[in-house]
């Protein structure tokens, strides 16, 4: 108990001593928790915007003006019969124009002298997996009173590939700074502690054994992970907070989830890694001076 | 309580630190190791606390061979043997009482009764109303008797000073040599290398002269020069 409190006493008042050294190394800390806390954020959320986009895959059948409400109930029945599919909904004509209307409501001249009705009524289908689009909507094909289907194959595609584009590339991202974060932190702490080689000297000549220097030093790196981590978290927080707002603001068509990452899972990442690699980063960097 | 047997230290490339010393020293001996600058007094001290390896040869302390002695377990060697340098090597740090503390510290002693040695200690060798002070703030004479102090708070078996009179002046010295006399007279071995001719013709005690690396002479109760 009594050499706990000696190691911690050690710790602190050396962190005191050295504050110039604290600071930068503190500093350091913050600066790389920060960007890897606002990568964190941008990922995750881009992973909800991909994920949302992903959902949003679904088949349209546009139907003939020439359709029947019995032809149209049977066929709903039918679609919602079908194992893939996990909802569909009739939209009529009017429906589909008041929809329209309603999009376009700061342009009501477009809708003004228009003789009659010009949109199809449809089905819109959605699937429980948006990757069994094709096969679904290839059943559709050659039906009486069916005029088209569309189910955006090639967008589909398309998404499909970016968004695993980006999941990988964000990896790759993360690993990288994650990589930099741990050369820059203990490269600062290396400094700070061949600032203090000839002590470290000392201690091994009076007998002092090498995990009695080191605790001491693995205190310091852990209180400086510490503190640089929660001030980049506070300010990833708040910055994510005010960027979100504006986006929501100004992008309006993307449904960007209230909160991607939830501050607790944000919160371990940055302070877990941030006291790692503050402890790892002076134990490890203190091992070149044992060798006395 | 120290063997060397036919120990050679040569420093890479080729420059020889010690060659085919043997020696012997009792427990209790006061032993002055003389020698000019580069004559292998340091390398000497250094082997002893295995800060060093020799390059071929033995050397036992206290019947443990230290070439077989493994790594982890030189800080308790060193435990064993008190140092005193011609720099003194405290910590900045830490006051004279945390600095002489440090020494119990690191093998497990913090107990109040710690504590009290170590005040009776600094009084000992005269610095009971400097306790508070840092090392920079004292003299050079002062810094040296807490090192002493640091050295011999274990109470062990061996006390090493290399040079501990080197950077003061002869007055200071003397007081120095007087506290080193006072530990040797409680039992523990004193090796004592130094260039101070003065102060080893004034003692009368065992001597041991080394010249490149090799010993030149060994005497009972000698002088810095040969008789």
């Amino acid at each position: 108990m009594r050499r706990i409190r000696f190691f911690f006493g050690e710790a602190f008042r050396s962190l005191w001593r050295n504050y110039f050294m604290t600071i930068a190394a503190m500093v350091t800390v913050f600066l790389s928790m920060f960007v890897l806390g606002v990568v964190l954020v941008f990922v995750y959320n881009i992973n909800a915007v991909l994920k949302d986009v992903e959902q949003k895959v679904e088949i349209t059948v546009f139907l003939k003006d020439s359709a029947t409400t019995d032809d149209i109930s049977a066929m709903l029945d039918e679609i919602q019969a079908m194992p893939e599919v996990k909802g569909a909904q009739f939209i009529s004509k009017e429906e589909a124009l008041k929809r329209l209307k309603e999009d376009l409501k700061d342009h009501p001249e477009l809708f003004e002298g228009l003789p009659k009705n010009p949109l199809p009524a449809s089905f819109e289908v959605s699937l429980k997996d948006p990757e069994q689009a094709s096969v679904v909507a290839t059943r559709f094909d050659g039906r009486p009173i069916v005029d088209e289907v569309r189910y955006g194959k090639e967008l589909a595609e398309r998404i499909f590939r970016v968004t695993s584009v980006i999941r990988n590339i964000s990896l790759v991202f993360i690993g990288l700074l994650g990589a930099v974060s741990i050369l820059l932190i203990s490269n600062t702490i290396r400094l700070s502690i061949y600032a203090r080689r000839r002590e470290v000297e000392i201690m091994k000549l009076v007998g002092a054994t090498n995990w009695f220097i080191r605790w001491p030093f693995i205190i310091e790196g852990l209180a400086v992970g510490l503190v640089g981590a929660v001030t980049a978290l506070v300010f990833v927080t708040l910055g994510t907070d005010f960027v979100m707002d504006r986006i929501r603001e100004n992008l309006r068509f993307l449904t960007v989830p209230t909160s991607a990452v939830s501050p607790v899972q944000l919160a371990a990442i940055l302070l877990g890694v941030g006291a790692v690699i503050g402890a790892l980063g002076s134990g490890l960097g203190l091992r070149r001076f044992l060798n006395v | 309580m120290i063997k060397f047997d036919d120990v050679t230290k040569i420093y890479p490339p080729d420059t020889i630190g010690l060659e085919s010393v043997n020696l012997h020293i009792e427990k209790g001996e006061f032993v002055f190791l003389v020698g000019a600058s580069g004559s292998g007094k340091s390398t000497f001290v250094r082997l002893l606390i295995k800060e060093l390896e020799p390059s071929k040869g033995r050397i036992s302390v206290g019947g443990r061979d230290l070439g077989s002695l493994r790594r982890w377990k030189v800080p308790y060697l060193r435990r064993n043997i008190g140092c005193v340098f011609q720099d003194f090597k405290l910590l900045p740090n830490k006051t004279v009482f945390n600095n002489v503390l440090y020494a119990l510290q690191v093998t497990g002693n913090d107990s109040t009764a710690s504590r009290r040695k170590v005040g009776e200690i600094l009084n000992l060798v005269g610095l009971g109303h400097k306790t508070n002070n840092y090392p920079h703030e004292l003299s050079g004479g002062e810094q040296q008797r807490v090192s002493i102090a640091r050295a011999f708070v274990n109470h062990p078996p061996l006390l090493i000073a290399d040079e501990p009179t080197g950077n003061l002046d002869p007055e200071t010295s003397a007081g120095i040599m007087q506290l080193l006399y006072r530990i040797n007279k409680t039992g523990t071995t004193v090796i004592m290398a130094t260039h101070d001719r003065e102060m080893v013709d004034r003692m009368r005690r065992r001597v041991i002269a080394l010249e490149q690396g090799q010993i030149m002479r060994d005497q009972r109760r000698g002088g810095y020069a040969e008789d």
